[in-house]
C-alpha cells in the first residue's frame, strides 16, 4: 500500500470503517502517514466530547412566555377555532345563518317603510272618502231642498201650470250651481256657470243677490264654514278646484292662491258678501291666464275674522 | 433521532401547550447543542434555541406531515443559526476591521498552550476540540454545517441532505473537503506546536 491508497483508507475512518492489515502495516513503515492516522483517531474523539450544556430550568417558561401562551384570551381561541379544517361544514352553515339573519333584518326594516308609506296613503283617502260623503250628504239635502220649494209653491198654487213651473226652475237655477244640475234636468244646467265664482244660494233670487231671509234655515245646513271638492285636479283635462263657503254675516272674503314658496298665484275674490252658501271655482291658471305648473298650491280663505289654508294639488 | 409522534404534533399545531412542551423538552438539547457549535457562546445558544422554539411554534401551521419533524426542526435551526453566525461574523468583522482568512492569520488567532501543560488526554481533546472550532472559523456555512451536523451531531446524510437542501453526493464531497481543510489547518498547529 502506498500513501495514496493509505490517504483514501483515512477518509474512511470517519465513517467508522476498520483499515485492512496492509494500511497498518504502510503506517509503521511511513512516519507521515502514522502522524495523520493519530491525527483523525483524536479528530474522532474530539468530536464526540460534549460540552455541559445544562439547559436552564426556566428555557421553557421563557419560550411559553415569548409566545404568549398565558395572555391567550378565549376571543383568540374562538378566531383559531374559525379557520381550523375540523367542523368545517357547521362554520360554513354558521356563516350563512348569520348573514341570512343580517340580511332579513334590512328587508324587515324596508317592509317597515313601505307599510308607513302605504299608511299614510291610506289615511289620505280615507279623508278624501269623508270629504266625498260629506258633499254627498250636502248634495242630497239640497236636493231634498229644491224638491221641498217645488212641493211647497206647487201646493201653494204659485205654479198654475207645467209651463209656468218650468219658467220657476229655470229662475232658480240660476243661482244654483253646476254641482246640483246633475241632478237636475237640462235646462238647469245651462244655469250661467261660470270660472270664477258664483253664488250657491238655494235661495229663489228673483233680481239681486241677497239672500231671502225665510230661507236663513237653508245655511245652517251647511255644518263647515267651507267645503272642498276637488283638491287634487288637472287643469289640462278642464278639471277645476272647487271650494264651498258659507257666510254668516256681512263679512269680506277673500280667496287666494299661493305657490308652495309663498308666492301669489292668483286672486280669486277679494270683496264683501251677503250671508250665503257661494262657490269658488279655480281652473288653475294664474292672473295672467297662464295654466300653473303640476304642484302643491295653497288657497288662502278668509271669511272675516276666519281665515284657512287649504293645500291644492296640480297634476298634468 | 428521536421522532415524536404526529398526533402530538398535530395537537401542538392546534395550540396545545402541553403537546409543545413535549417538543421542546425531545428536541432542546440537540438544538441548544447545534446552536453552540456554530456561535461557541453559551448564553448566546440559549437564547437562539429559545429563538428557535418561537419561530417553530409559529411555523408548526405551515408542517404539512411531509417531511420528518425533526428534520424540518432542525433545518430551522440550521438556517437560524447559519443566519445568526453571518450577522455575527460581519459584526466581527466592523469591529475588529478584518478578519482575514490568510493562514496567517489563522496562526495568531489560534491560542496554543504547551502540550506539556496538558498532560491528561482529555485536556487535549478538549483542547483539539476548541482548535478545530477555531479551524473552522472562515469555513463556509455549507462546509461548516455538514462537519457539526455530521461530526458533531452524528446525523445521517440523507438527514444532511434534506436539512441543508443538497444532494447526498455534495454532502458528501463538501464534507470530505471540509474535513481535509481541518485536517491539514490542524496538521500545522500541532507541528507547530511541537517545533516549540
Amino acid at each position: 500500500m502506498n500513501c495514496k491508497k493509505a490517504k483514501k483508507v483515512m477518509a474512511e475512518l470517519y465513517e467508522n470503517k476498520k483499515p485492512e492489515k496492509d494500511f497498518f502495516i504502510h503506517i509503521k513503515n511511513c512516519d507521515k502517514c502514522k502522524k495523520e492516522y493519530e491525527l483523525i483517531l483524536k479528530m474522532k474523539k474530539a468530536f464526540l466530547i460534549r460540552e455541559n450544556l445544562k439547559v436552564p430550568s426556566d428555557f421553557n417558561k421563557k419560550i411559553f412566555e415569548k409566545i404568549g401562551f398565558e395572555n391567550k384570551s378565549r376571543d383568540f381561541r374562538i378566531f383559531e377555532w374559525m379557520f381550523q379544517k375540523q367542523f368545517a361544514f357547521a362554520k360554513v352553515l354558521v356563516l350563512i345563518l348569520f348573514f341570512a339573519l343580517i340580511l332579513f333584518s334590512v328587508k324587515d326594516q324596508k317592509d317597515l317603510n313601505n307599510y308607513e308609506k302605504i299608511t299614510i296613503i291610506d289615511n289620505l283617502e280615507e279623508k278624501n272618502k269623508t270629504q266625498i260623503t260629506q258633499k254627498k250628504e250636502v248634495i242630497e239635502n239640497r236636493e231634498q231642498v229644491i224638491a221641498h220649494i217645488e212641493r211647497k209653491e206647487i201646493e201653494q198654487g204659485k205654479v198654475a201650470d207645467l209651463k209656468d213651473t218650468e219658467e220657476k226652475s229655470t229662475t232658480t237655477q240660476t243661482q244654483i250651481q253646476p254641482y246640483f244640475s246633475t241632478a237636475r234636468n237640462s235646462n238647469l244646467a245651462q244655469g250661467g256657470l261660470q270660472p270664477t265664482e258664483k253664488p250657491a244660494s238655494l235661495f229663489i233670487a228673483k233680481s239681486d243677490d241677497k239672500p231671502n231671509e225665510n230661507k236663513t234655515p237653508e245655511i245652517g245646513e251647511m255644518k263647515e264654514k267651507f267645503i272642498v271638492k276637488k283638491n287634487v285636479f288637472n287643469p289640462l283635462k278642464n278639471e277645476k278646484f272647487m271650494l264651498k263657503y258659507k257666510v254668516d254675516n256681512k263679512e269680506e272674503v277673500v280667496v287666494k292662491i299661493f305657490n308652495r314658496i309663498g308666492e301669489p298665484v292668483n286672486t280669486l275674490l277679494n270683496e264683501e258678501k251677503q250671508p250665503g252658501i257661494y262657490e269658488c271655482v279655480w281652473d288653475g291658471k294664474e292672473a295672467n291666464g297662464k295654466i300653473v305648473g303640476a304642484g302643491i298650491y295653497i288657497v288662502y280663505l278668509k271669511i272675516g275674522a276666519f281665515n284657512e289654508k287649504i293645500k291644492v294639488v296640480v297634476i298634468k | 433521532m428521536r421522532e415524536i409522534d404526529n398526533r402530538i404534533i398535530q395537537k401542538a399545531k392546534n395550540g396545545d401547550k402541553k403537546s409543545f412542551e413535549i417538543i421542546i423538552n425531545t428536541y432542546r438539547q440537540t438544538v441548544i447543542e447545534i446552536c453552540y457549535r456554530y456561535l461557541r457562546n453559551r448564553e448566546e445558544s440559549f437564547d437562539m434555541a429559545q429563538e428557535i422554539f418561537i419561530t417553530v411554534f409559529n411555523s408548526l401551521k405551515n408542517f404539512e406531515f411531509k417531511s420528518k419533524f425533526s428534520t424540518w426542526l432542525y433545518r430551522i435551526c440550521v438556517n437560524a443559526c447559519i443566519n445568526r453566525y453571518n450577522k455575527l461574523k460581519i459584526e466581527k468583522y466592523y469591529e475588529m476591521d478584518s478578519l482575514s482568512k490568510d493562514n496567517e492569520d489563522d496562526k495568531k488567532e489560534i491560542d496554543l498552550k504547551d502540550p506539556r501543560q496538558n498532560q491528561d488526554e482529555e485536556m487535549e481533546l478538549v483542547n483539539l476540540k476548541e482548535n478545530i472550532f477555531k479551524c473552522m472559523h472562515d469555513f463556509t456555512t455549507i462546509e461548516k454545517s455538514v462537519v457539526i451536523l455530521r461530526d458533531f451531531q452524528g446525523f445521517e446524510y440523507k438527514e444532511i441532505s434534506d436539512i441543508l437542501n443538497l444532494p447526498i453526493g455534495s454532502v458528501k464531497s463538501k464534507l470530505f473537503r471540509a474535513r481535509e481543510k481541518l485536517k491539514n489547518r490542524l496538521k500545522r498547529i500541532l507541528g507547530e506546536k511541537n517545533e516549540l
